[in-house]
């Protein structure tokens, strides 16, 4: 996909220094724990995985051009970056009209691209259903997810399915934007009727592919919202099992789970069958990715470490070192939840 | 084939397929495989090789294996078998993933029709699963890649043969819309089946209603030029076949602001969405013409193509004929243009012998084997090489393997120079290509770089508007889709 220009400035700061990497790893959802403990310094966390299905995704090559045109220039260290002051100009002038996803609280809940995909097939089928037409090629869909919605049809094929499925996507386009109420019914396929490329699309609407793409996972993204919300459309409901997800990966919850029933570090990892410093990760991964008051700091930081920290550390939490704390006996992991800790009391 | 049986099938063709009669080629196949024996079908495309063995799976048991060369291609015709009503049919090739394959390697027994790629043939658990279940046929889809692509791009087709043992296979059916004597030979050779068993059935190549034309230029631009003005004036939809990615989407733009034709690119870096949508709308006549690699069109079902034209050079003239064999399939008049400028002999070879491992690199890998780690290696040689090497292929052997496929191949881009420098009939060269003779050159044959009279062929356009183009009204779109219904 053609990553803008555009958004790839409103991911910069004219402040905060910040690694363009990591900024990549965070888009493509390569959760390690420095990528999540930055993409959340950064207050970027929102946007963790919204390319993980594009291989090789790269943002790398498209920054250098950015820092050619002098929207963005290296730190001393060579390996942050800054936007310079024709930058910051160009993002307010940007901010106003460029179109993020709205929606990571969902995004980050539920399998989206999953759902999207059960939905158009599921609309596909009820559509060539009231034409009482049999003849049709189905979109092209995974085995497993296609049998899913060939017995969610199974179930729901009669003679209301077509109203039904019309006043929901009626009801749902009206609470749209005319633009995007178009969008939505431009990627449908179904009785005589094929989707538009996202190409030809935002040639239509004379927008990016990319700004079709934030808005169709926030289009997706609220209309499962709107699925969930009404017995009217709990048929539809089957669309949504085995579709949950979090932004913490599923070893890291595992580990999570266990360590809030009781277990110390060292009973979870044995429990879990990896190495106790695995399972620090995965609690580093859940402090970031949880609200402060889920995770229990106490349990890991003892009031003496608190304390210690407290002394040796004020200002900006970017700026604080290791090396300050490595010889009052607190570990690189202490120090990292404590930083969490704070981020998290700043918010 | 006594009557009965003639009519017998008959009664299936109309019944499950609805049409009256079979198509030149068709009923003479089915005949042979009743007889229990092996097929090797040369029909051209368009004669409805698929049906053949769709057919044949109705009338016995067990299931149907058809062996794909092109996963684009299996995925297409799997649709297609869907769009007909088969819901027994399953594609199983690496596109599955892990939780999809365990799903139809516990179900196998339900499929009647399995479209498999040889990679996944070649895998031991499947083969093992395959074992648990009987099979009536196994199909080998577009055979000549046996002997065409089999040593470099796919040596598991090398394999194939074992596959035909270990499943304890009864019939093997090859299917091809071309293949020179060399090649059938070779095909049957390949998969060790006997020639006294083994039965020929061949249909004449010729596609009588397309028109052949060469053009020749002397650089890029003129040849731009010409494509543009020839499309605007040519009545479509049409097929414009481009042997880069790059080069099909830039011409696809170019297209698109220099007239008023619907275009789109189509390759395989178009993602699978847009790729179901383009080969859809294309199918339903909302896109005049597509800017595409050889990957388009082979399982794509659409009659009223009315041109094929080729920017670059084909790899060789099986494919070429393959390609233009989309064109025309409702019978209509149509046409097949080949631009060449001298330089696109020169891509073409580049691009030909790329992934052939040449003398050196050969060399170079019998000796350092062991310090090659091939697991993790992603360049296409080593793979191949490590293929023919664990297999216990000697060091001599190899080098012949690929030097013959370098001069097999280097002699298919001879033959399509031949074609494109032409002096006489080009059809009638096309034809002897493939062993047929032709004398029959006439005002609807052939022309070597010469303007073509589209007006007598039936062939120029009447009007382009662009009318359909209009942004349509989102509540009307959602009206459309379902039948009479409203809030």
């Amino acid at each position: 996909m053609q990553i803008d220009d555009d958004f790839l400035i409103l991911l910069f700061s004219d402040t905060q220094p910040r690694r363009p990497k990591l900024i990549e790893n965070l888009l493509a959802g390569k959760k390690t724990v420095s990528t999540l403990f930055w993409g959340m310094r950064y207050e970027l966390i929102n946007y963790c995985e919204l390319f993980s299905n594009y291989k090789n995704f790269n943002i790398i090559n498209n920054l250098k051009l950015l820092i050619d045109k002098k929207y963005l220039k290296k730190t001393i260290d060579g390996e942050h970056l800054l936007l310079t002051s024709a930058g910051k100009e160009q993002q307010n002038d940007i901010l106003n009209n460029y179109y993020l996803p709205r929606h990571s609280e969902i995004y980050h809940k539920y399998n989206i691209l999953r759902f999207k995909k059960r939905f158009l097939l599921a609309l596909q089928v009820s559509s060539e259903y009231s034409f009482s037409n049999k003849k049709y090629y189905p979109l092209k869909m995974n085995i497993l997810e296609y049998n899913l919605i060939k017995k969610w049809f199974k179930l729901n094929k009669d003679s209301q399915l077509s109203t039904k499925m019309y006043r929901l996507l009626y009801t749902f386009a009206e609470s749209m934007n005319d633009d995007m109420a178009w969008q939505l019914m431009t990627t449908l396929t179904g009785h005589a009727k094929v989707a538009l490329t996202a190409d030809q699309q935002s040639k239509y609407l004379n927008t990016t592919i990319l700004q079709l793409y934030f808005r169709q996972i926030d289009m997706f993204c609220v209309l499962l919202k709107f699925i969930k919300s009404s017995n009217e459309y709990n048929f539809l409901e089957p669309l949504t099992v085995g579709i949950r997800v979090n932004l913490m990966s599923n070893a890291s919850l595992k580990t999570f789970e266990l360590f809030l029933d009781g277990y110390s570090l060292n009973e979870t990892a044995y429990y879990r069958h990896i190495k106790v410093n695995t399972v620090k990760e995965h609690l580093l991964n859940a402090a970031i990715t949880l609200p402060k008051k889920q995770f229990p700091y106490n349990r890991l930081l003892s009031l003496k470490s608190l304390k210690i920290f407290q002394q040796r550390f004020t200002g900006n939490i970017d700026d604080w070192q290791f090396t300050a704390v490595k010889n009052d006996n607190l570990s690189f992991f202490d120090f990292r939840l404590y930083q969490i800790f704070r981020s998290k009391v700043d918010e | 084939m006594n009557d009965n049986q003639a009519e017998r099938l008959r009664f299936i063709l109309k019944k499950h397929f609805g049409y009256d009669s079979f198509k030149p080629g068709q009923l003479a196949v089915l005949n042979a495989l009743l007889e229990d024996k092996n097929v090797m079908a040369i029909l051209p495309t368009g004669a409805g090789k698929t049906l053949i063995y769709q057919i044949y799976g109705l009338i016995k048991p067990n299931a149907v294996l058809i062996i794909s060369p092109l996963i684009s291609l299996m995925q297409d015709q799997v649709s297609r078998m869907q769009y007909l009503g088969h819901k027994n049919v399953i594609a199983f090739n690496s596109t599955l993933g892990k939780n999809e394959k365990l799903f139809v390697m516990k179900n196998i027994k339900k499929y009647k029709y399995i479209f498999i790629s040889p990679e996944m043939l070649s895998d031991q658990y499947v083969q093992k699963c395959l074992k648990k279940i009987k099979i009536d046929l196994f199909v080998v889809d577009e055979a000549h890649c046996i002997s065409q692509w089999g040593i470099d791009f796919r040596p598991e087709y090398l394999d194939l043969s074992m596959s035909i043992k270990a499943l304890k296979v009864k019939q093997v059916l090859m299917l091809t819309a071309t293949a020179s004597k060399k090649t059938r030979k070779d095909t049957i050779d390949k998969l060790s089946l006997n020639h006294d068993r083994t039965e020929i059935i061949s249909n004449s190549v010729n596609r009588s209603n397309i028109y052949l034309s060469v053009q020749k230029f002397l650089n890029d631009t003129d040849k731009q030029i010409y494509l543009l003005k020839l499309i605007s004036s040519l009545q479509g939809p049409g097929i414009v076949y481009f042997s880069s990615k790059k080069i099909a989407n830039q011409m696809s733009e170019l297209i698109k602001q220099k007239t008023l034709l619907r275009v789109e690119p189509y390759h395989s870096e178009v993602n699978d969405d847009d790729r179901y949508r383009i080969q859809h709308q294309f199918m339903n006549d909302k896109i005049d013409l597509v800017c595409a690699t050889s990957a388009f069109g082979m399982g794509i079902d659409k009659n009223n193509i009315r041109y094929v034209i080729h920017y670059h050079l084909p790899t060789t003239l099986e494919d070429y004929m393959q390609e233009i064999g989309r064109a025309g399939r409702d019978g209509k008049q149509s046409i097949a243009f080949m631009l060449y400028q001298d330089s696109d002999i020169n891509l073409s070879r580049r691009l030909a012998l790329k992934n052939v491992p040449d003398d050196d690199e050969i060399n170079f890998f019998f000796s350092n084997y062991a310090k090659i780690n091939v697991t993790k290696h992603s360049d296409d040689k080593i793979k191949l090489l490590n293929f023919y090497y664990s297999k216990g292929y000697s060091k001599n052997y190899v080098l012949d393997t690929f030097r013959n496929l370098t001069y097999s191949k280097i002699e298919s881009l001879n033959v399509l120079h031949d074609y494109v420098s032409v002096n006489g009939c080009l059809r009638k060269y096309l034809l002897r290509h493939f062993d047929e003779s032709f004398d029959n050159h006439n005002d609807k044959c052939c022309s070597m770089n010469s303007a073509v009279n589209l007006k007598f062929l039936g062939l120029l356009r009447k009007n382009i508007s662009k009318s359909s183009q209009n942004k349509s009204n989102w509540r009307d779109i959602i009206n459309s889709l379902f039948y009479n219904v409203n809030m």
